[in-house]
């Protein structure tokens, strides 16, 4: 045997290259040296197969795909739909796990929950002041709406960011629930630090609850940079 | 990203995590029937997650295809991980040189020295037949083999007949 092909005879190859190989990247010889490591080994040779099944399935979509290219903009959409979809996925989770639990546990859960809920209250209300803190400094910190109000909100206000490309807006429940989420794209010509509500989403808000609205401030590839958190309630009429 | 382009993109990923998801029922046939239905999800949210983070995409279709091979991976480390290994192998268990049409023995000790002498002459083969005659060993067809070398398949035919000829002449020399 070739001295080059000692080096899987122990050792598993990293996943990366079983990858490369499959991505052709490999050389011929470094190929021959992966294939006599996967017929000797039956873990990899497990993985091999099941990478040259999902081979199969993928050279159905080789031309849909072939020399296709992001730009900047098209990437932060289609990394926004992931985020998107993870979320709806997380969501599916939460309510596949409660509709195992039996209806005591449930009861306890929830009592948990309460308590969670009102530890997190908590800390936003001292979070609220260091962040005022920060704002006198400079820093990034959410404005408006905050505390109780009388009217159901249309605009949320904070202040800019200059290394932010876009805003990332989310707005939760009590029940610690998203009622929505909005990313606000500088790239796309808005320059103001707000998001707007509409009608139709005004109306998801309900009087006599508590919301809690965070903003992250991202970069170009969505990484946040810095985030704030605050909270208001609807006083019932 | 113009719409046609995100939900072609969108598709592809549900559908290869269907292919993922059943990749692994195949192979881990041991797995409880709850475990079973959570991989759905967890093949699914793995994927997502990788496509949501990350590096610059430079080529959309070398990006797709190695978040896929990549998630497969994961998820396979992640079974073997929590179950033994013996369970997930014991189905394996075929000699791979059956696959040719080349006559060994089946007593033990005949068989072992037989197989020393098939890797003797294995080695012997010039390199494109070699490679060729070792991946139609790990369980490939032609098709495959020409696609993951990136040959064609009249050109993977040739080279399989003419290293299965070779092999057989050089079996004959050996013991002889």
């Amino acid at each position: 045997m070739k001295s080059g092909q000692k080096k899987y005879q122990t050792e598993c190859p990293e996943n990366e290259v079983l990858i490369s190989v499959f991505l052709k990247k490999g050389t011929l010889e470094e190929q021959e040296r992966l294939i006599d490591h996967v017929l000797a080994c039956q873990k990899c040779k497990l993985k091999f197969d099941a990478l040259k099944q999902i081979s199969n399935q993928l050279s159905a979509f080789k031309e849909e795909f072939e020399g296709e290219k992001l730009s900047t903009r098209e990437e932060g959409e289609f990394r926004r739909t992931a985020r998107q979809r993870i979320r709806e996925l997380s969501e599916k989770q939460k309510i596949s796990f409660f509709r195992l639990l039996p209806a005591r546990y449930l009861a306890i859960a929830a009592t948990a929950l309460l308590i969670v809920i009102a530890g997190y209250l908590l800390i936003t209300k001292l979070q609220q002041r260091d962040v005022y803190r920060e704002g006198e400094r400079g820093e990034f910190r959410l404005i408006e709406p905050v505390g109780v109000i009388t009217e159901v909100p249309s605009v949320f206000t904070w202040t800019y960011h200059g290394e932010a490309d876009n805003y990332f807006f989310q707005l939760i429940d009590d029940e610690l629930n998203i009622v929505f989420t909005k990313t606000i794209d500088l790239t796309e010509g808005v320059y103001e630090p707000k998001a707007t509500l509409s009608e139709g989403e005004k109306k998801k808000l309900l009087r006599g609850k508590t919301y809690i609205w965070e903003v992250e401030a991202r970069d170009l590839f969505h990484k946040k940079i810095i985030s704030d958190r605050k909270h208001f309630e609807i006083k019932e009429k | 990203m113009d719409l046609k382009k995100l939900i072609k993109t969108k598709d592809f990923i549900e559908k290869m995590s269907k292919s993922i998801e059943l990749i692994i029922w195949k192979n881990f046939p041991q797995l409880s029937r709850q475990e079973k239905e959570d991989v759905e999800q967890e093949v699914k949210l793995k994927i997502w997650r990788m496509v949501s983070g990350g590096k610059k995409i430079r080529n959309l279709k070398s990006y797709l295809w190695r978040v896929v091979y990549t998630t497969t991976l994961d998820m396979i480390d992640e079974k073997m991980n929590i179950l033994p290994f013996d369970s997930v192998m014991e189905e394996q268990g075929a000699n791979p040189i059956s696959r040719l049409d080349i006559r060994f023995s089946e007593s033990l000790m005949e068989r072992k020295e037989w197989e020393s002498m098939f890797e003797r002459a294995l080695h012997s083969l010039v390199q494109n037949r070699r490679i060729v005659i070792k991946l139609y060993l790990t369980g490939m067809n032609v098709k495959e083999i020409a696609d993951f070398l990136g040959w064609t398949e009249s050109k993977v035919n040739h080279l399989y007949y003419r290293g299965l000829s070779d092999l057989k002449k050089q079996l004959k020399d050996i013991k002889n």
